[in-house]
């Protein structure tokens, strides 16, 4: 067998047994699903929302489903592991199955979805989105979102984040499809800054720091005092510059006068 | 051009409040309409609308005198189809997301050469009997610009996707007469 077909197949058994599992776990609230490959065998984790319902009495139903798992998809050595959900508000999957159970016994869908947003939101979600679709109220097919918090909807952040689920709910009317959104507490975005605290300076005594005050204000008014004192200094010395300096002019005028007279005399 | 008038074959058993702002929104556009396989209990309100006939327009038309408006139908609709009708027809059903064809299954399972369709995007009920009233004033259907689906903003956490085409008429979005509120109201 090639070896894109090989992928290709355990790929394809490996959703069967998903859908199979999400099936028949649907009363215990299942969540996630992972199977893995082991050198032992196949273990299947489950995580569920009431594990007592996957266990059953003395074991009775895990056992039967590790049999299935064996018989009917041919999986190799099955141990199945049962995980307890911490926060069920938290996974899209069994979120999006309590709105659709709501829907289906008859309760309008803006009570379900507001209920199942807010249950999510108070679990502590840094966003979520709700979308119902279908023939909610019995006349057209519509799709409604309801959303609340901050949800990322595209790139890397969108499929790294948030936690998808899906739910079908089959009342009268029609089939309605239900998607929950979750991005967890606690995820950190690429564009989410953290300002470092500065570290904080001991705090001196209020004597103290009058005393400081008083300094400040001393040097400054010397500063100041000496300041005016050296512009004078420099006002006198330009006065007496500027003195020298019209003396020397008025000399040399005394000195080019005589001359001028002279020349006079001479052309008459 | 002969006066060709608007049938509106009834499919709905009930005649909701959703249907109801259609019928409206597409006698409106018509200046009345003919409503045709209409269930005795549903009648009197529709009669504020336009004629009201518990027949199919079958027995009031004859096969060469109508156009069935049909997304399934290979033929668009033009201006030409209008010369030698005397109605159109819509089928009065409110669709499903994906549609399924149930004009094609109980309109124009008999009368296919009689179908014509209006693009690809499946149309609410006023928006087909508008897009039809324009290319019968002489545009074409090419140029009529019409939205895949319409999303209205309801309140800041909710938000309604109609998976449905609307008309852009002059920078105007054609939406339903009063559904806004409807939807807001959410029943």
């Amino acid at each position: 067998m090639a070896l894109e077909r090989k992928f290709i197949e355990d790929n394809i058994r490996k959703f069967e047994v998903k859908e199979f599992l999400q099936r028949e776990l649907e009363r215990a609230g299942c969540g996630e699903i992972d199977i893995q490959r082991t050198p032992l065998g196949t273990r299947v984790i489950v995580h569920v929302q009431r594990p007592g319902l996957v266990i059953g009495r003395k074991g009775q139903a895990i056992r039967k489903l590790t049999t299935i798992l064996k018989t009917r998809f041919g999986l190799d050595n099955p141990q199945i592991e049962v995980n307890e959900l911490e926060v069920p508000e938290l996974n899209p999957n069994v979120m999006a199955r309590s709105i659709a159970n709501a829907l289906e016994r008859g309760i309008h869908f803006r009570r379900a979805a507001y209920t199942a947003l807010r249950r999510i939101m108070e679990a502590g979600a840094r966003g979520a989105e709700i979308t119902i679709s279908g023939k909610l109220t019995g006349e057209r097919a519509k799709t409604v979102k309801f959303v609340d918090g901050y949800l990322k909807h595209c790139g890397e952040p969108a499929m790294m984040f948030v936690k998808e689920g899906y739910a079908v709910a089959a009342p009268k009317p029609g089939v309605i499809g239900v998607k929950v959104k979750i991005m967890p507490p606690g995820t950190r975005l690429p564009d989410d800054i953290i300002y470092k605290e500065q570290p904080e300076v001991p705090s001196k005594g209020e004597e103290e720091e009058k005393g400081e005050i008083e300094e400040i204000v001393e040097q400054l008014q010397e500063e100041i005092a000496e300041e005016g004192e050296s512009k004078e200094k420099v006002s006198e010395e330009s006065a007496e510059e500027k003195k020298a300096a019209e003396e020397a002019s008025s000399e040399a005028s005394e000195e080019k006068q005589p001359e001028e007279s002279s020349e006079e005399t001479k052309e008459a | 051009m002969r006066r060709v008038r608007l049938v509106i074959e009834n499919l709905e058993p009930e005649l909701s409040e959703w249907l109801y702002l259609e019928y409206s929104a597409a006698s409106h556009y018509w200046g009345g309409a003919t409503f045709t396989s209409v269930p005795p209990g549903m009648g009197e309100k529709l009669r504020t609308l336009g004629e009201v006939y518990t027949q199919s327009f079958r027995e009031l038309f004859r096969e060469e005198e109508v156009i069935i408006l049909d997304p399934r139908a290979e033929k668009p609709l033009t201006q030409e189809d209008f010369r030698k009708a005397r109605a159109v027809v819509v089928g009065g059903i409110l669709g499903y997301e994906k549609p399924r064809g149930r004009t094609a299954e109980h309109i124009t399972r008999e009368l296919s050469d009689r179908a014509r369709h209006l693009g690809k995007v499946q149309l609410s009920i006023d928006t087909a009997a508008l897009v039809a009233r324009l290319i019968y004033l002489g545009e074409r259907l090419e140029d009529i610009e019409v939205t895949h689906e319409v999303e209205i903003s309801l309140s800041e956490n909710e938000r309604v996707l109609l998976p449905y085409g609307y008309v852009v008429y002059e920078g105007k979005l054609m939406l339903t007469p009063g559904l806004v509120e409807y939807l807001a109201k959410g029943e």
